[in-house]
């Protein structure tokens, strides 16, 4: 047998020496990078594909290994459980004072509704995930689920948990894809904060608590006030909680997320449709509805009395309500999917966003 | 040249594939929920990292840098982070390692642990600066020192794991 190094056999089998493949090797490197800033999208077909190759092992291998996880992490918290047991007691004394006052509530604001001739809010159909694993690197934050398009799942939709807001999905596989959480540098979500409705946009930090940009100048945010989705823009449902104001300082609003990103282990995947994106939008000259053009005039608010019939309304923005029992689409009543232009509109949602409750430009071919 | 004068049979079977195999082994253990959370910053060894330079360093005729290259390039897919980012990373410490190794080879153990910090440092730093660059701001070098940390101390433990595999592969250079 010929004894050689690996150096002269590579340099034999490829042409080039040793050094020169280091070179090249750093040349495609930094090409990558270079290619790959602001054009994150045109890797989005590799990552899909690996999300599809290993989706099967981290769904196999993760599991086990998250219950171990927890397993130790409960070991740890048996200490905790008798004092945390008094305080869920006291919690839920209180807690169903309040279950009573919001059934009252409830039942008051259905009146309301009904006298009011409102417009029923849609339904959010969803999807139930597991989370298989956290790819994120140190200066990523994302999240991968055992759900694909094979599913129904495609980019931009918003992902909750039990608790609050997640993030949106931002790849998505056959049976995969990635979320990115809210606490991610790239993550933008348009956010109102209560009880003043004050809006902004939620930027992630990537290290500690997310925070709100784009906040009014006169805005007075105060440390406690719960943080919700706006549904500005489409991506996001209005009204799913965010989280709450962790602290203030001078223009820095701090939010803590009401999700624990470290116990994750199912979540929702929302089928969510602006009812606002139904209306169709021409390339050239004023919006237009049902093929008419829309008389600017007659956008204006209505006295509740005037109001048409229902069934004749447009598609209501109202507060979205979202149907525990469904995980499929109804056949009925099929989802419309977010437009193309939709996840794309919540990445621009950045930086150069300077209107949080900027609306997503669906003009046919804006993306192009 | 650091990778000539060998008396071994790179083409014995097996033999280039057991550290592209154990480095994409220890790529895809990353992403599995091993990590814990300590004030907001997750607490977990660079496996990869820490392969590349143990195979570097005792069997750099079997890890090409092309398969260095490949390796980061898949590990930029796997953990969604800008492309390119983990390759340079991957390849800094590379070409490091294959600079300094016999100068290290010849310290005592500890020697080698003070290469390994200075290689996390230079690696971090180049991700930091990447993942900046990629990002069109500066982000926190904080979870980097971080996992600079805890990768030195869970260093002889990775290294200890490694051996039976660098053993597999033949002896050292």
């Amino acid at each position: 047998m010929r004894q050689r190094s690996t150096g002269r056999v590579l340099q034999q089998v490829s042409g080039l020496s040793f050094r020169a493949l280091l070179i090249v090797s750093f040349i495609v490197a930094l090409g990558l990078l270079f290619f790959g800033r602001g054009n994150g999208a045109i890797f989005g077909g590799a990552r899909g594909i690996v999300d599809s190759v290993t989706a099967g092992f981290y769904s196999f291998v993760g599991p086990p290994i998250a219950t171990g996880r927890q397993l130790i992490g409960n070991a740890f918290r048996v200490f905790e459980v008798y004092r945390e047991n008094d305080r869920l007691r006291a919690e839920n004394a209180q807690l169903q004072a309040w279950k009573n006052q919001a059934l009252t509530l409830q039942q008051q604001v259905a009146r309301y509704e009904s006298l009011l001739q409102l417009p029923l809010e849609p339904d959010i159909q969803y999807r139930t995930g597991r989370v298989v694993d956290d790819p994120g690197g140190p200066f990523v934050r994302t999240l991968r689920i055992n759900l694909g398009k094979a599913e129904g799942v495609i980019e931009g939709q918003a992902v909750i948990d039990a608790t609050g807001l997640v993030g949106r999905i931002v790849a998505a596989g056959k049976h995969g894809s990635r979320i990115l959480l809210i606490t991610d540098l790239n993550s933008r979500v348009p956010v109102m904060v209560e009880p003043d409705g004050i809006r902004g946009m939620l930027v992630g930090q990537n290290d500690g608590d997310p925070t709100i940009t784009y906040l009014g100048r006169e805005a007075h945010i105060r440390t406690g006030s719960e943080v919700v989705t706006s549904g500005s823009g489409g991506i996001f449902p209005p009204n799913i909680p965010v989280g709450v104001i962790s602290s203030v300082n001078g223009d820095v609003v701090a939010v803590r997320p009401a999700t624990q990103f470290d116990r994750l282990m199912y979540v929702r995947v929302l089928e969510y449709a602006d009812p606002a994106s139904n209306v169709p939008y021409s390339t050239s000259g004023p919006p237009v509805l049902s093929g008419k053009p829309i008389d600017p005039n007659a956008i204006a608010f209505t006295p509740p009395a005037a109001t048409a019939p229902a069934e004749t309304k447009p598609p209501a923005k109202g507060v979205p309500k979202i149907t525990t029992p469904a995980v499929t689409k109804h056949e009925d009543t099929p989802a419309t999917e977010p437009s193309a232009s939709a996840p794309a509109a919540a990445d621009s949602g950045g930086a150069g966003n300077s209107d949080p409750d900027e609306e997503p430009d669906n003009t046919p071919g804006a993306s192009d | 040249m650091i990778l000539g004068g060998t008396n071994i049979n790179p083409w014995r079977a097996g033999a280039f594939l057991v550290p592209f195999a154990s480095i994409l082994v220890a790529i895809l253990i990353m992403p599995l929920p091993i990590a814990f959370k300590l004030d907001g910053f997750w607490l977990v060894p660079s496996l990869p990292l820490t392969a590349v330079f143990l195979w570097t360093m005792y069997r750099p005729d079997l890890l090409p840098p092309l398969a260095v290259l490949l390796l980061g390039g898949f590990m930029d897919l796997l953990i969604d982070a800008p492309m390119g980012v983990s390759a340079l990373a991957f390849l800094t410490a590379y070409t490091i390692v294959l600079s300094q190794r016999l100068y290290w080879m010849t310290l005592p153990r500890g020697g080698i642990l003070v290469g390994f910090l200075i290689v996390m440092l230079s690696c971090g730093a180049v991700s930091w600066l990447a993942t900046s660059f990629s990002f069109g701001k500066f982000v926190s070098p904080m979870p980097m020192l971080l996992e600079t940390v805890i990768s030195v101390v869970a260093f002889p433990a990775i290294r200890w794991l490694f051996e039976p595999l660098q053993r597999l592969a033949g002896p050292a250079l």
